[in-house]
């Protein structure tokens, strides 16, 4: 039997709060659910904090190498709930760019895998399972704003050192607006089935313990026997994918695997096709599963709009109406407001969960600033006769691979940088890489596959010789499509 | 060409082995390129190289090189 939240049941939100500052509230009932099925209740998780906090002097920049573990899971709650300003970072992060970032940012202190070899000393403070806290030698003393809470980059894989600030503020308001959206309640339990690290990752963890649901914390991933034993054994109520998920679920007829205590999925993530997302909200419909179509990015927190479940069939396609007290503005080429339905324009957002820019170092955390009007989303967008967005392209030069951010300026410097003349264009889940036949070696994608964490088959190698370029020298995108 | 032999090529193909004599001690996520995208990269190889088409506990059950050998012979592949 589906149950309606009744509104009481989700935390108020009041300033000077943090999204888990409630959470001692939910006692006993499970928060996280780890390997061999240990339970954590909200209690442990407060109580986690004595492996940390006492070894903690100050607030200083935590940084947080992350798995999907209940260890790491619950480091990360703890220095949110003592507003320990954090970093988060995937652990298969390399040591060039972690070196970089420490430097820059000077965090003072880490928690990390113990096996992990770190490429500066840190002095342990303490372990926990199989990780430690680490402080770092270099304790440089640096203001950092009250209202910090959470620093995550954009992409992840191509080795930009630029994090999105995130305020609390920021938090709170978007995680309320999707846990109400979501109607997510106590009876909900998830899996983790993208990193922490990731925003949309983040995000399923924050509002599920926001709201009282708890969360199977595990590696395993949706093409393994282990996550579909545990869905079935743990009860799990709601799904989170990125496109690729929902295609891997399609291929794998997943509608056949599920548990009966099925009753959310959520897509976010990029656009999914249109063929799989009538595929999806169908069977959803037919199984009584909410399916909900969702749309965000780090510089918004995470969401900005939801498509409800029940106009996943009607309005196949689009990405919803914006969340909670968001509002999407679109503007066309003249900047002026566009008010007709049905022409395209920029899409720009207004909300709380807009966030203050991005930092590059340390000295970018000193003060957030006023909050920020209106994000530039780099999308182009319509929106319907009823005021449905939907999305028909991208004004950024970035693309999204396998649900990850991935800038092709980044991609055309990196292999600059390697001393290889070249111009890139691409799609979601493909880059095409124009280079000169003579330049053409494949140890250059090799590397570039490396560097970038983007499996070598995603780029298309075409060999070029006279990239075109407009007068200004830059490259003409626009011939060099054409003509493929 | 033997099946053992096309049975490999869809693993180098996949995984983009540089060496091909890697494939027959790979598992799933012993490499970085054998993960769930990895994974379905392989399954489609494998289905387009074989001319078959996988069950999906068949599908999570390919775990490595050598599980996924037994996984064949449902398909009459014998490797």
């Amino acid at each position: 039997m589906r149950t309606t939240p009744s509104l009481v049941d989700i935390p108020d939100v009041e300033e000077n709060d943090n999204i888990f500052s409630r959470i001692h509230s939910y006692d006993d009932t499970p928060a996280l659910i780890g390997k061999q099925s240990a339970v954590v209740t909200f209690d442990d998780l407060c109580a986690w904090s004595t492996n940390i906090l006492p070894y903690m002097e100050g607030r200083h920049l935590t940084l947080i190498i992350c798995n999907n573990h209940i260890d790491v899971v619950s480091a990360y709650v703890t220095c949110i709930r003592a507003n320990i300003p954090v970093i988060l970072l995937h652990e298969s992060i390399v040591d060039e760019f972690l070196e970089e970032i420490l430097e820059r940012f000077k965090p003072r202190y880490l928690f990390f895998p113990s096996k992990r070899e770190l490429p500066t000393a840190v002095e342990v403070m303490n372990q926990v399972g199989m990780y430690s806290l680490g402080r770092c030698y270099d304790d440089t003393d640096y203001v950092i704003d009250r209202n910090l809470a959470l620093l995550l980059t954009t992409s992840g894989s191509t080795g930009s050192i630029k994090f999105v600030r995130i305020s609390h503020d920021n938090l709170l308001a978007n995680t309320a607006d999707i846990a109400r959206t979501l109607l997510i309640d106590k009876c909900d339990r998830t899996i983790t089935m993208m990193p922490m690290s990731y925003t949309y990752g983040l995000s399923v963890i924050n509002t599920h313990l926001f709201s009282g649901a708890s969360i199977v914390v595990d590696e395993c991933s949706i093409v393994s026997k282990e996550f579909f034993q545990h869905i079935e054994s743990h009860d799990v109520s709601t799904l989170n994918g990125v496109p690729f998920t929902y295609e891997t679920l399609i291929r794998l007829k997943f509608w056949k695997k599920l548990p009966k205590s099925l009753r959310r999925m959520t897509q976010a993530g990029g656009k999914l096709k249109l063929k799989e997302f009538e595929k999806i909200s169908d069977i959803c419909a037919e199984l009584d599963i909410d399916f909900y179509s969702m749309y965000g990015q780090t510089e918004a927190t995470a969401r900005m709009s939801i498509l409800d479940s029940g106009m996943a069939v009607e309005k196949k396609g689009s990405i919803g109406l914006a969340i909670g007290n968001g509002e999407f503005e679109l503007r066309g080429a003249d900047g002026e407001r566009i008010l007709e339905p049905n022409i395209i324009g920029s899409l720009t957002y207004v909300g709380g969960n807009v966030t203050y820019g991005y930092a590059t170092g340390w000295q970018d955390l000193a003060e957030l600033g006023d909050a920020p009007s209106m994000l530039d989303t780099g999308d182009v967008a319509y929106f319907d006769a009823e005021g449905y967005y939907y999305i028909v392209g991208r004004e950024k030069r970035f693309v999204k691979i396998h649900g990850n951010r991935v800038s092709l300026d980044e991609i055309e410097a990196i292999l600059s940088g390697m001393g290889v003349e070249n111009a890139v264009l691409g799609k979601d889940d493909e880059i095409r890489v124009f280079i000169p036949e003579r330049q053409l070696d494949v140890d250059v994608f090799k590397v570039l596959s490396k560097k970038t964490k983007i499996p070598r088959r995603i780029f298309q190698v075409f060999d070029r010789n006279d990239i075109p370029r407009l007068q200004s020298g830059k490259v003409d995108y626009q011939t060099l499509a054409s003509c493929g | 060409m033997s099946h053992i032999e096309k049975y490999i090529d869809a693993f180098v193909e996949a995984f983009e082995l540089d060496d091909r004599n890697e494939a027959a001690a790979l598992e799933y996520q012993s490499i970085e390129n054998w993960d769930s995208v990895g994974h379905m990269t392989l399954i489609s190889e494998l289905e387009d190289i074989f001319e078959i088409s996988m069950e999906t506990d068949d599908i999570v059950e390919f775990s490595s090189f050598v599980t996924g050998k037994t996984i064949m012979k449902k398909y009459e592949v014998v490797i």
